[in-house]
């Protein structure tokens, strides 16, 4: 055998601990968000004038008061908007008009009724004072039963029904499996309507140029660019003639800032009307009110089983509330979790039938956690319910229905590919962790005591890196059929090398705190070779002049199964073109050549290596003396897209997501059944990230999907009374937990890496969203011995659960 | 909200039902009401001002009476609107004989609010409605103490 | 979220700030840490014509102890008296509420005195000012008086103040030698408004009878509530006694409903707490007595 040349290895980057790029100059005041941006002289302000009403017609609106106030520039209304511009387009048959602003109706309060374009936010907010609205008020429909009744006022009149949307589903052999079942548990679960409150709210700074009818609008919008062309065409104008940037740092959005555009729409028709650039920068007060929900969810639970726990069947039917309009990408709140609707289990069987209904609410749209807590809530309480029911012990239950080891890829029978996993060993450690025995004896200890402890556990998979095309089984097969297929989630990647060898990155990813740039760096300086800090990582967005798809942005935690595959493939673009160059200065072949130490070396003679930089140099300087053919530049653009990601198929299977992980949580909690408060005494989550690509910030997406479950669970709840009043508009009522609120959390892993893509990599932000709030309501049930939880768990329901 | 009360006041129950169906007397005892005008039918508007401590609101108020019950009560409807949201609601008037020229007066409201001040007033809200309901008729009764 | 437009004084004299109080009455309003006032200026729920800032008074910026009482000038920050260990030394319930107060950044703006003003009855420092049977000195130019807590707080957010009168100190009794207190309460989070409170001073004597109680709640009617209970005095604090105190005190009471809580769980909530805080205070007096 012959010993090869020794070769120079680069330095491992991926998976080290590195601290966060950003950091230093968030942690010094110098970030620049949305509201630090001035990018247009004259800008003015706009104020919106939104809903006091649920449901209204609006009989007349008279802003003359208005428009004499100084300083006031214009009012715009719904009337104009529909004159000069189109509906937001939503992936539901039904005619529901969505407008930014009220069209003839109100229909949740909240709802934009009017915008003042003033030279300062104070004298817009002052000319809100000024403008006489007429309304005649309407029946509210608040209620997902209220909406389901045949007599309910229709929100949408030319839909005619407040049910918007209907599918139904069936996957393998259901009716034999009801048949052969020894037990059918049923159940019937409500989940609330909550939020994400990042500190930054949405801003939006437009420009309107009339002279060649294009709009630059500057907002803190996250993705899906897909919504580039649903915005273009709601503003009448070629995708080329608008021209969204997105600002270098966004203070968070977990999901909500998606829907930031039908307000970049409507200001930027503020500023159409008004002749001026417009900023408008979402307080507080809107925020909780008028900007994006999670749904309220509606959901029966039908399970056929043995009595040794095997589950045979799921018959799954889902009401979604999706408020006052269907807004893009609704209703994917339905149709995230549609492929995996069989959780971590082996279950052969399923049936679901799908509603869509809207009331007088707040419209909703992406969340952490997207579809995810809704499902699992279900599905979770129900697995708890099913080992109750059959007196079986509820870790027997679990690992009799958990997908096994040897199953991977498992493909479940609504379509998703579970790609890798090893869930019993996740659930043992988890176990592990809690110090399960020790957890029963002080729960039965506290009992005999006389508290009220619980344990709750819940499985769920985590799907990560969405698929463009799982929306698409909202239609039915034939009218899918008749526009082209939609697949995969593709992201891009540009990398460029400056003469001087100088490494700038550009994402299409619109980060908004989870890191990209330390992780690109860190990707970027394993393919190359190079020193980590000598890479620049533009995280602004600028659709005319980044790279990106539809898909772009970052939501379904896609960054880390998707964008980052980009980033390593556009690196490996760069590092093929570098090595290619030094392989013919060098006078070997390309395959011998390693980049290292920011050097390009040659396998076994270190003292020909040539740094990179003047490779750099050498292809913008000298291009006749580069390979032939090669062009000049080092400039390469990446495009990746996941190639499981297939379209539906014929038989309405998708598989809706990339990769999926897999969270296990174990809790125990006390109930202070007096005071109705809930003590967390111990909190385990063991996480499948498949390969993990920085530890740090792995953690810090599991510690703030915890406390976003926790606020689920526990206190976060969109508040409205009977009439359709939203009664949580401020943070005193909309409660978030706080750092004096997150108990301890004992993290774990077990991580599979993904065989599907090169990274192997999972997301790992939502899986606490979706685990959280069943976990800790499985828990309640059990220290209560009740089944009925419906969440959140606040000191008043806990204590109304110990009175029954 | 939703709320009750009581309260015994001087003079016949017929009398106490001309007194309430008297638009200067509802003007009068009606709290932060201004600009009262009658349009007939049993049907006013009217400014009001609303508010606890240093939260107020300023309200255009159409009120009607229905449900009327000679001798016996009616039932008072609000429906205001303002800069700070709106406010709706009714308030229920029973009147009892108590004792010769004592009748004892009870009250039940149900009044919801929307808008700005249901978003951030929910705190105050209560006990905001319990106030006005009270001072209406802690004046009502000094009204018909002063004819 | 920007206040409507005002007028704004910054008096550099007590007199000065008298005087324009008194000329605009009604329509004028103290700023003094503006905790509560600012975030209603912003939402314009409160829209008064001007304000009158107080923090350019450093005369009002002291705390002394006279005449048996910690006299609490209106500028004094939260959290001043609660980093001074002689005022949390001689008012040890100051040491159990303060921290329940918002958070630490509110408390390095907010006051005592603007919180008693405020009168919200939810707060803990009325609480506070009523279970210590403290008061207010208040001032206007026609002249100055003193305002005891229990007449103080006439309503929700509504004080017995005349519209030119200005809150200038609070008299919080220093603690008698043998008094023991307690302060609790139930909050969704900490630093929320508490759901309810309740607070009470005690003492017991060498018999272990009661020889003083005050027990007052927030939260739980329109002003603090103290809880008749004088004819507990004289007998001993056992289960019997505190399961009745514990039960007037939920009937004494009015609470509000709202989503949070309705007026039921408000009132188990006092009913707990006051049977826990009654609970814990004698338990701690039979350990010191052994």
């Amino acid at each position: 055998m012959i010993e090869s040349p020794a070769r120079t290895r680069p330095r491992r980057w991926i998976g080290e601990a590195v601290p966060r790029k950003e950091d230093p100059a968030l942690l010094t005041g110098a970030g620049r968000f949305i509201d630090d941006l001035d990018p247009f002289p004259n800008t003015h302000h706009a104020a919106i004038l939104r809903s006091p009403h649920a449901h209204a017609r609006i009989l007349s609106i008279d802003s003359t008061r208005a428009l004499v106030l100084e300083g006031v520039k214009a009012v715009l209304t719904g009337a104009r908007v529909a004159e000069i511009s189109q509906p937001f387009h939503a992936g539901i048959t039904e005619p529901v008009h969505f407008y930014p602003i009220a069209v003839e109706k109100v229909r949740y309060v909240g709802e934009p009724v009017a915008v003042v374009v003033a030279k300062d936010r104070y004298i817009a907010e002052d000319a809100l004072e000024l403008i006489d609205v007429e309304y005649e008020r309407l029946e509210p429909v608040v209620e997902i039963d209220r909406a389901l009744a045949d007599d309910s006022l229709p929100l949408h009149e030319n839909v005619g029904s407040n049910v918007v949307h209907e599918r139904s589903f069936t996957y393998g052999e259901v009716d034999a499996a009801f048949a052969a079942a020894e037990e059918i548990v049923e159940a019937t679960f409500r989940f609330p309507k909550y939020a994400s409150t990042p500190i930054e709210t949405y801003g939006v700074i437009a420009q309107y140029q009339r002279g060649t009818d294009t709009y630059a609008i500057h907002a803190n919008f996250q993705g899906p660019f897909v919504l580039h062309t649903l915005l273009a065409s709601a503003l009448r104008v070629p995708g080329n003639r608008l021209r969204i940037l997105v600002p270098p740092d966004i203070g968070g959005s977990f999901g909500i800032k998606a829907l930031l555009y039908p307000y970049m729409g409507l200001i930027a028709l503020a500023s159409k009307e008004s002749g001026v650039p417009v900023k408008w920068i979402e307080d507080r007060l809107e925020h909780l009110c008028a900007s994006s929900s999670l749904t309220d969810r509606l959901t029966n639970v039908q399970a056929a089983v043995l009595r040794d726990g095997t589950i045979l069947a799921l018959r799954l039917d889902h009401v979604d509330n999706v408020g006052a309009y269907v807004r893009a990408p609704e209703p994917a709140c339905l149709y995230r979790m549609h492929g995996t609707s069989t959780g971590a289990y082996r279950i052969p069987a399923l049936a679901i039938h799908n509603r869509l209904v809207t009331t007088n609410k707040l419209p909703t749209g992406l969340n952490r956690g997207y579809g995810g807590q809704e499902h699992y809530f279900a599905l979770e309480r129900t697995m708890a319910i099913v080992a109750k029911r059959l007196h079986l012990d509820r870790l027997d239950v679990v690992r009799r229905n958990l997908v096994r080891a040897d199953e991977f890829p498992y493909h479940a029978p609504a379509g998703s590919v579970l790609d890798s996993g090893d869930y019993h060993t996740a659930l043992d450690e988890a176990l592990r962790l809690a110090g399960y025995q020790e957890l029963l004896a002080t729960r039965d200890r506290a009992r005999a005591r006389g508290r009220s402890a619980g344990i709750g556990l819940a499985c769920v998979v985590e799907p990560s890196g969405s698929s463009m095309g799982y929306i698409t089984i909202a239609l039915p097969l034939e009218q899918r059929k008749r526009s082209l297929p939609k697949s995969g989630a593709a992201e891009a990647v540009t990398i460029a090398l400056d003469p001087s060898g100088a490494i700038t990155v550009r994402l299409g990813t619109a980060p908004q705190g989870q890191g990209h740039q330390t992780v690109t760096a860190q990707i970027v300086a394993e393919e190359l070779g190079v020193a980590l800090e000598s890479i620049e990582v533009v995280a602004e967005v600028d659709t005319q002049t980044s790279p990106w798809t539809i898909a772009s942005g970052t939501y379904s935690s896609r960054f880390a199964p998707i964008a980052a595959v980009a980033v390593q493939q556009a690196a490996r673009k760069v590092a093929m073109k570098l090595r290619t160059i030094a392989a013919q200065e060098c006078n070997v072949p390309v395959d011998d050549i390693d980049l290292a130490e920011g050097l390009a070396i040659p396998r076994g003679d270190r003292s020909k290596a040539i740094p990179i930089k003047r490779l750099a140099g050498l292809a913008h300087w000298n291009p006749l003396a580069l390979p032939s053919g090669m062009e000049p530049g080092v400039y390469e653009t990446a495009y990746y897209s996941v190639p499981i990601l297939e379209a539906p198929d014929d038989q309405d299977r998708v598989n809706s997501s990339a990769v999926y992980g897999f969270v296990v949580d174990i809790c125990l909690l006390d109930v202070d059944r007096e005071t109705g408060k809930i003590e967390i005494q111990r909190y385990v989550s063991v996480h499948d990230t498949g390969r993990m690509l920085n530890p740090l910030l792995a953690e810090g997406q599991i510690r703030g999907g915890f406390a976003h479950g926790l606020g689920g669970a526990l206190m976060e709840e969109m508040v409205y009374d009977e009439n359709g009043a939203l009664l949580s508009g401020t943070f005193v009522d909309y409660l978030c937990p706080t750092a004096a609120e997150i108990p301890p959390l004992v993290i774990g892993h077990v991580d599979t890496p993904s065989p599907f893509t090169p990274l192997g990599a999972k997301g790992i932000g939502e899986g606490n969203s979706m685990s959280v709030p069943v976990t800790i309501a499985n828990a309640v049930a059990d220290a209560l011995g009740v089944d009925d939880i419906t969440l959140p768990l606040t000191p008043r329901r806990v204590w109304e659960l110990t009175q029954r | 909200m939703i709320g009750e009360g009581s309260i015994e006041l001087d003079g016949a129950a017929e009398h106490i039902y001309h007194a309430l169906l008297d638009p200067e007397l509802l003007q009068r005892t009606i709290p932060g009401c201004r600009g009262f005008e009658d349009q007939g039918e049993r049907r006013y508007t009217a400014l009001m001002e609303a508010g606890v401590g240093p939260i107020k609101g300023a309200f255009k108020a159409k009120f009607s009476v229905t449900d009327v019950r000679p001798s016996e009560g009616y039932t008072l409807q609000v429906e205001g609107q303002g800069t700070p949201g709106s406010v709706f609601g009714r308030v229920t008037v029973s009147l009892a004989s108590s004792a010769p020229q004592r009748t004892q007066l009870h009250y039940a409201y149900d009044v919801s609010v929307s808008g700005k001040i249901a978003m951030v007033g929910q705190r105050m809200l209560d006990a905001a409605a319990k106030m006005v309901a009270a001072q209406f008729f802690k004046r009502l009764h000094e009204e018909l103490a002063a004819r | 979220m920007k206040p409507a437009r005002f007028d704004y004084y910054l008096p550099s004299t007590l007199e000065e700030a008298l005087a324009k109080l008194s000329e605009l009455g009604s329509e004028g309003k103290v700023l003094a840490g503006g905790q509560s006032l600012v975030p209603m200026l912003n939402m314009r729920i409160a829209q008064p014509a001007a304000l009158i800032d107080i923090n350019g008074l450093v005369e009002l910026d002291a705390v002394a102890c006279e005449n048996g009482a910690l006299r609490v000038g209106a500028t004094v920050r939260q959290s001043t008296l609660e980093r001074s260990d002689a005022a949390l030394g001689q008012v040890p319930l100051l040491a159990q509420a303060l921290p329940l107060i918002g958070h630490w950044q509110t408390r390095n703006r907010g006051t005592l005195c603007g919180s008693l003003a405020h009168a919200d009855p939810s707060a803990e420092l009325p609480l506070l000012l009523a279970v210590l049977d403290g008061s207010v000195e208040v001032h206007s130019s026609r002249g100055a008086r003193t305002i005891a807590a229990r007449d103080l707080f006439v309503s929700f957010f509504t004080t017995s103040l005349e519209a030119d009168e200005l809150i200038v100190a609070a008299y919080v009794p220093v603690a008698p030698a043998r008094r023991c207190y307690a302060f609790d309460e139930v909050a969704q989070r900490h630093g929320d408004f508490a759901l309810v409170s309740v607070a009470c001073a005690a003492e017991f004597d060498e018999q272990g009878a009661l020889a003083y109680l005050t027990l007052a709640l927030g939260g739980a009617s329109e002003v603090p509530l103290v809880v008749e209970t004088a004819d507990a005095l004289g007998r001993h604090a056992d289960r019997e006694l505190i399961a009745a105190l514990a039960e007037r005190a939920s009937v004494a009471c009015d609470p509000p409903s709202d989503h949070h809580a309705s007026a039921a769980f408000r009132r188990q909530l006092v009913r707990t707490l006051t049977g826990r805080m009654l609970t814990a205070l004698l338990r701690r007096e039979e350990a010191a007595a052994t």
